[in-house]
């Protein structure tokens, strides 16, 4: 027997991965976007909502004053605004690095959470054969709404602020997984493997955990990728349209960019910069993605 | 010589094809060279990996990108195959000579009607306007014997059986009078009685024709039935090759000397009636699939139909029938994967057709079921010795036992020990069915239902799994349902038999019985359907005395 077929099946699928370009370039990408997001105050950046009035809609790399009340009192420091200033004086470079935070905790709570209650509703479906009529035509429901705008109608309903943009790019992610699980359950189950256990009086909540669920993992953290990018534009587009989280809270590429919308003509690259750290980070997770499908599930390649 | 190439069909010299490396063998094939004339059937036989498709794909060119021909011939009508281009090879196919495949639904363009896929090779290899094209494909649809073709030039592929659907495939291949037809084991999936006329028509067409046919299969039977010559292959070798009769009357090589006496016979052998009590008894099981619709029409098949049966301790009752006649159902509702619709199930004395699942638990530990494909009958992912020690922890077993007992299980089953930290991947086809067979006598069962268990394994193999079979009945006393489609199987191993047909059992009785004298039609038209049925492959008697031993 040879050394590589001795090895258990997950083993072997680490080694393919970490064979695969994309997953490389798409994998290292995302973790420099991570690192960032964690090691933002050591960037050499200021608080991202200090304002200054003085400073307001400076040209990147403006070199200018700003007052610091400290416990001796009100002294000035000299500051460098990298990426320029906005319309209330706010260093667009802090902005944007402190950004990054909130597209990633909402991209990964989002898929994490989509993923957790797809998985649940749709095992049911895919079991419970009286409820899944019942179920899937409420998902049906759900998914010919525009995520959008069924985002935009939750978060009306809740108050502005992280939890309920989360919970309202959750909503509309959660039937693409409850579909993905039910499919496969539904094949999983006829399996002669599935059936050996049922006669072995295995138990249905460790049947499904050790028998049917396994074949769901590697084409849920393909799933996941997606989910992730869809959430952090989906993030962006909310807070861009003033409807997420508030730019005086948190600043998030949505709505800084939000905020740069009125100076347009005159200062494009406030909008330019959080744009293009956002392409480059939703790239890189489809990237991740369409590394991970490939090697992951070649059949998920042909589903999609 | 300068008849050569009016002499045969085809002629294949020294053909070798080089396999990827990192394979357990370099050559697909090695130095194959066999001829066949117009008129001629010429059965090439082996099991599988022996190189028998990939010598019809390398003589169609159709092998895959991975596999090269290295060296040799293969001259259709004197054209060197190997040697032609693309668009010579494009143009062979079809006009000089066509493909028949294994599954004729996935060999047929679902969404096109069979008239056009007919017509098809017409307009690409002719310039017959469209309704010549049409009544051509009528034509050679009325010769392969399609009722009513003038209607059923425009049907879609799922509206016909199997046997139909291989009967047009047959039409599509041989509407342009190839001079070789390769058939790649056409009858495998089909029925026995629908194999029967498959078999039949091939032969009266390629008389009719004068077409030279390259017949493909692992079925001796098939072989007796239906060749003129015998091309035995083991390994990518051809070890011997011959006429009919010289090869199955007095092989001369030893591999195929083994194959044919791994052949069960048809003849049942002398047994012992078993007098045991009943491990397992229905009375008047029904089982209904389907329902109405909601808004009517809704479609509903008797998969079953009052189905009486016993199996008594330490026998082996075997369940026989064509596809859809009911007897997986049968087996599926003693083990209650399926819910049975009416009737009752008596498994020693507990009545457990109507039982709940959570009292059913108990009860499920003494009926373990052996399925038909080994390959998925394994959860690829977990270990062989997790799948084993499964069942007996769900009933509470100590690991320690468990685990012991699997090692005395691997032993019996003829595994090596070590097999318990591998994963079925790494296993051949015959020691997955043997792993499945330990699993589901690690509960110490006392009904074991085999569906179709032997059905996917190669003649030697499946001549040893059968062994195996009837060893562990006599030593745990069990009571197996044997559920298969094969009558030869079905005659070596089975006291007792059910013979079903749309879901009713229309006779039973001892094995021997059932063979000797059937009692209804539908018995008879099994019996003599089943290919080379008058037959028994040189060392037939010996083997049935051979699968005895352990009865007695």
């Amino acid at each position: 027997m040879s050394d590589a077929a001795s090895l258990s099946p997950g083993r072997q699928m680490v080694r393919l991965l970490l064979s695969h370009p994309s997953v490389l370039v798409g994998g290292a990408l995302v973790l420099a976007i991570c690192l960032i997001a964690l090691m933002a105050p050591f960037l050499d950046t200021r608080d991202p909502n200090a304002l200054s009035t003085s400073n307001r809609l400076k040209e990147p790399g403006y070199e200018g004053i700003m007052k610091v009340y400290t416990d001796e009192g009100r002294i000035k420091v000299p500051v460098v605004f990298r990426l320029g200033s906005d319309s209330l004086g706010r260093d667009i470079y802090s902005r944007v690095i402190y950004g990054s935070r909130v597209s990633l905790v909402v991209g990964i709570t989002v898929a994490s959470l989509a993923i957790a209650i797809g998985m649940i509703i749709g095992l049911v479906a895919g079991y419970v054969r009286w409820l899944d009529g019942i179920i899937m035509r409420i998902m049906d429901g759900l998914m010919a709404i525009p995520a959008i705008l069924l985002a935009i109608a939750v978060v009306s309903v809740f108050n502005a602020g992280l939890t309920s943009v989360i919970i309202a790019i959750v909503v509309p992610e959660v039937p693409r997984v409850v579909r993905l699980v039910r499919s496969i359950v539904l094949s999983i189950r006829e399996e002669p493997y599935v059936e050996a256990a049922i006669t072995a009086g295995t138990r249905l909540p460790l049947l499904l955990v050790r028998h049917v669920l396994p074949n769901t993992v590697a084409p849920l953290i393909v799933q996941g990728t997606f989910i992730v990018a869809s959430a952090i534009i989906l993030e962006a587009i909310l807070s861009f349209l003033g409807l997420g989280i508030p730019a005086d809270e948190i600043p998030t590429w949505g709505n800084i960019m939000g905020t740069a919308r009125e100076n347009f003509q005159l200062h494009p690259h406030q909008i330019f910069y959080p744009g293009i750290i956002l392409a480059v980070t939703v790239l890189a997770v489809n990237m991740l993605g369409d590394g991970l499908r490939d090697t992951l599930d070649p059949r998920f390649a042909k589903r999609m | 010589m300068a008849e050569a190439k009016s002499e045969y069909v085809l002629e294949v010299e020294n053909l070798t094809v080089q396999l990827p490396e990192g394979l357990d063998r370099d050559k697909a094939i090695q130095n194959i060279s066999f001829n066949i004339r117009p008129s001629e059937i010429v059965c090439v036989v082996g099991e599988s990996g022996s190189g028998k498709s990939v010598t019809a794909q390398a003589v169609m060119g159709l092998l895959p990108s991975e596999l090269k021909p290295v060296s040799g011939r293969a001259s259709l009508e004197g054209e060197d195959t190997l040697a032609a281009g693309k668009a010579r090879l494009r143009e062979l196919r079809g006009t000089r000579m066509a493909m028949i495949f294994q599954e004729p639904m996935t060999a047929l363009n679902p969404v096109a009607r069979v008239g056009e896929q007919i017509g098809e090779m017409l307009e690409i290899h002719t310039d017959l306007p469209a309704s010549e094209r049409r009544k051509r494909a009528v034509e050679i649809m009325e010769s392969v014997h399609l009722p009513e073709p003038e209607r059923m030039v425009d049907t879609y592929p799922h509206q016909l059986s199997g046997g139909q659907r291989q009967r047009i495939m047959i039409a599509i291949a041989l509407v342009l009078d190839p001079a070789l037809l390769i058939a790649d084991e056409p009858t495998t999936a089909l029925d026995v009685t629908t194999q029967a006329q498959i078999l039949k028509l091939i032969k009266e067409m390629q008389e009719r024709r004068g077409t030279g046919v390259l017949f493909i299969t692992h079925d001796f039977g098939v072989v007796a039935e239906i060749a003129d010559r015998v091309v035995v292959m083991q390994n990518g070798c051809v070890v011997e090759q011959g006429l009919k009769d010289g090869i199955l009357g007095s092989p001369r090589h030893s591999y195929t000397r083994m194959l044919m006496a791994s052949v069960p016979s048809m003849t049942p052998p002398e047994r012992e009636p078993v007098n045991g009590s009943h491990a397992v008894k229905t009375d008047l099981l029904c089982k209904r699939y389907g329902r109405a619709g909601w808004f009517g029409g809704g479609r509903v098949v008797l998969a079953a139909r009052n189905v009486n049966l016993h199996v008594c301790k330490g026998e082996t009752m075997g369940i026989v029938g064509e596809s859809g006649s009911g007897k997986s159902t049968v087996a599926r509702c003693i083990a209650r994967l399926i819910e049975p619709t009416s009737g009752s199930i008596h498994l020693d004395k507990t009545e457990i057709a109507t039982l709940p699942e959570s009292k059913l638990r108990e009860h499920r530990r003494k009926v373990q079921i052996v399925f038909q494909d080994p390959y998925r009958s394994l959860n690829p992912r977990r270990t062989i010795g997790s799948s084993l020690i499964e069942a007996p922890l769900n009933y509470g077993a100590n690991k320690k036992k468990a685990i012991q007992d699997a090692y005395e299980l691997l032993d019996l089953v003829g595994l090596p020990r070590d097999s318990m930290d591998r994963y079925p991947h790494q296993f051949s086809g015959g020691q997955r069915q043997r792993i499945c067979i330990a699993r589901a006598l690690m509960v110490e069962p006392e009904f074991l239902i085999a569906d179709e268990a032997v059905s996917a394994l190669d003649v030697s193999v499946q001549a040893q799994v059968l062994k195996l079979l009837d060893t562990i009945r006599v030593r745990y006393n069990l009571a197996i349902l044997f559920i298969t489609h094969d009558l030869r199987v079905a005659a070596q191993i089975c006291d007792r038999l059910v013979v079903m047909q749309n879901g009713i059992v229309v006779e039973q009785g001892p094995t021997r019985e059932v063979y000797a004298n059937p009692s209804h039609d539908y018995t008879r038209l099994l019996l003599a359907a089943a290919p080379g049925g008058n037959v028994d492959f040189g060392a037939g008697a010996a083997s049935g005395k051979q699968m005895q031993i352990t009865g007695g």
